[in-house]
This record gives structure tokens, C-alpha cells and sequence, in this order.
């Protein structure tokens, strides 16, 4: 099997997804007339979920862990992410 | 392998084993909290939008980017201690670190703004949430800052095993991670 390490170029372009997903988060989470508040925050919720997640594969270096590791994470993430937004959009 | 990837040998556990129990509890305990916000939210929009307007995202807008930031540093400490490089892992950590401290500044501003117009967790759900989870989350930047800081000043005296460095980054990083689902649960779910 292979380990690998992050080259400079990969983590900057790493930083540049995280802020550019946060300033579009905060653009959609104000109320733009894009869609109701529920919806909104499905969206949102994602989008988050979808940084959690390269946080964890890219920095956390999750992506070298063992199988078991790795899948858990993504099992979480995944898992999460869903529950959330049927929260978000259905009501609890 | 990717175009941004560089090859190394073995797959492991990144830092000391035991370690991610930790991580994984601490993981599951914000997924409850992340959950209870929805639910608490669904019984009464009205208030929790209210609880939202008092809120500045742009302070928690800033917040993210610094632990971002910090999240740099740190991945790239970690680089550096498994290419041996002890000048580097120090410098960065504390680069790492002082984004901490930022943060923990910011939030601290946020907190002092909110309590002087009135708030505190006994006014009604929203608040309760969003004190006792920011700063439940808060704790855990001021462990991480730490934890940096004394990895940092351990690394001056001598060359560390690059697991130490990679078991502070991977706390490190779940800090930032959680704060990612936090900021939109409670800044920006409209």
C-alpha cells in the first residue's frame, strides 16, 4: 500500500475550497430569495458536511488510515450529513 | 495516487493509536449536539430566527477562516516533521497556535457583545445552545492551542517523533472540523 503526503499546491488549494465554501455558505444562508429557509439550510448543511469531510481525508490525513478508519469516517459524515438535513427539512 | 500527492511508504493510524478513541467520542458528542440544534430549532423557528439575528456571522465568518488558516500551519508542521525539519515543525506550530489565540479573541469579543445586549443561555433555547455548545467548542481551541504550544516548545529542546506532531494536528483538526458543522447550524440555518 502507499503514503502519501500533501504537496504545498494541494493544501492551498485545500485553504481556497474551505474559505471559498464558507463565503458561499454565508451568501446562501442570508436570505437571497433562492429558495425556503429549510431548503436553504439543507444546502447549507451540505456544503459543510462536504468541508468536514475534506478536513478529515485531507488534514486529518484519514485518507492513509487503515480501511476500517477511513470507512467509519465516511460512514459518520455520510450518516450525519443525511440525518441532519431530513432534520432540517422535514422537522424533528 | 494523485498529481498533488507525493508517494511515502506503509499506511497507518495518522499519530498514537489511542488517541483516536478520543477523537471518535469527542466526534459523537457534537453529532448529538448537532442534532439537538435541529430539533430544538423545530419547535420554535420564531425564537431560534430571532436568536440568529442578534448573532454576527461576519465574526464567525472570520473565526472559520483563522482556523482554516491554522489548519495550514498545522498540516504543514506535520510535513516538516516527517521530513525531519525541527526549525520548521516549531515556527509553524506557533503560527498555528496564534490562530488560536485569534480565535479565542474573537469569540470573546462575540460573547462580551451578546451578554452586554442582554443574552445569556437563560434566554430560551437558541441561547442555551449556542453558549453551551460554542463554548463547549471553545474548551477544545483553547486544549488544541495548547496542545500546539507544548509540542512546540517540546520540539525546541529536541527533534520530536513526527506521531507526536501528527497527534496534535489530528486533534487540531477535528477542532476546526467541528467548528465547519457549528458555524452554519447556528449562524446560517435561516
Amino acid at each position: 500500500m502507499t503514503r502519501t503526503v500533501l504537496r504545498p499546491d494541494a493544501i492551498t488549494a485545500l485553504w481556497t475550497f474551505l474559505v471559498f465554501a464558507t463565503a458561499l455558505s454565508w451568501w446562501l444562508g442570508a436570505d437571497h430569495g433562492l429558495g425556503s429557509g429549510r431548503a436553504m439550510t439543507a444546502v447549507v448543511l451540505a456544503i459543510a458536511f462536504a468541508k468536514a469531510w475534506a478536513v478529515g481525508r485531507w488534514f486529518m490525513d484519514l485518507r492513509l488510515a487503515p480501511r476500517a478508519l477511513r470507512a467509519g469516517f465516511d460512514l459518520w459524515a455520510l450518516a450525519t450529513a443525511a440525518g441532519l438535513v431530513v432534520l432540517a427539512v422535514a422537522g424533528g | 495516487m494523485s498529481a498533488h500527492e507525493s508517494p511515502l511508504p506503509v499506511r497507518r493510524v495518522p499519530g498514537e493509536p489511542g488517541l483516536w478513541v478520543f477523537l471518535l467520542l469527542d466526534l459523537l458528542v457534537f453529532t448529538v449536539f448537532f442534532g439537538t440544534i435541529l430539533v430544538l430549532r423545530d419547535r420554535a423557528p420564531e425564537a431560534f430566527a430571532a436568536g440568529q439575528d442578534a448573532l454576527h456571522p461576519a465574526l464567525a465568518a472570520l473565526n472559520t477562516v483563522l482556523l482554516v488558516t491554522g489548519s495550514v500551519f498545522v498540516v504543514r508542521a506535520v510535513e516538516a516533521a516527517r521530513a525531519g525539519a525541527v526549525a520548521g515543525v516549531r515556527r509553524l506550530l506557533l503560527l498555528g497556535a496564534a490562530t488560536g489565540v485569534a480565535f479565542i479573541g474573537v469569540k470573546a469579543y462575540e460573547y462580551a457583545d451578546l451578554v452586554d445586549a442582554g443574552h445569556s443561555m437563560r434566554d430560551g433555547d437558541f441561547f442555551l445552545c449556542y453558549f453551551a455548545f460554542t463554548g463547549v467548542h471553545l474548551v477544545h481551541v483553547a486544549l488544541g492551542t495548547g496542545l500546539l504550544l507544548a509540542v512546540a516548545g517540546r520540539a525546541r529542546r529536541r527533534p520530536l517523533r513526527p506521531e507526536i506532531v501528527e497527534g496534535a494536528g489530528a486533534y487540531w483538526h477535528l477542532v476546526d472540523l467541528l467548528w465547519l458543522v457549528l458555524f452554519p447550524l447556528l449562524y446560517l440555518s435561516t
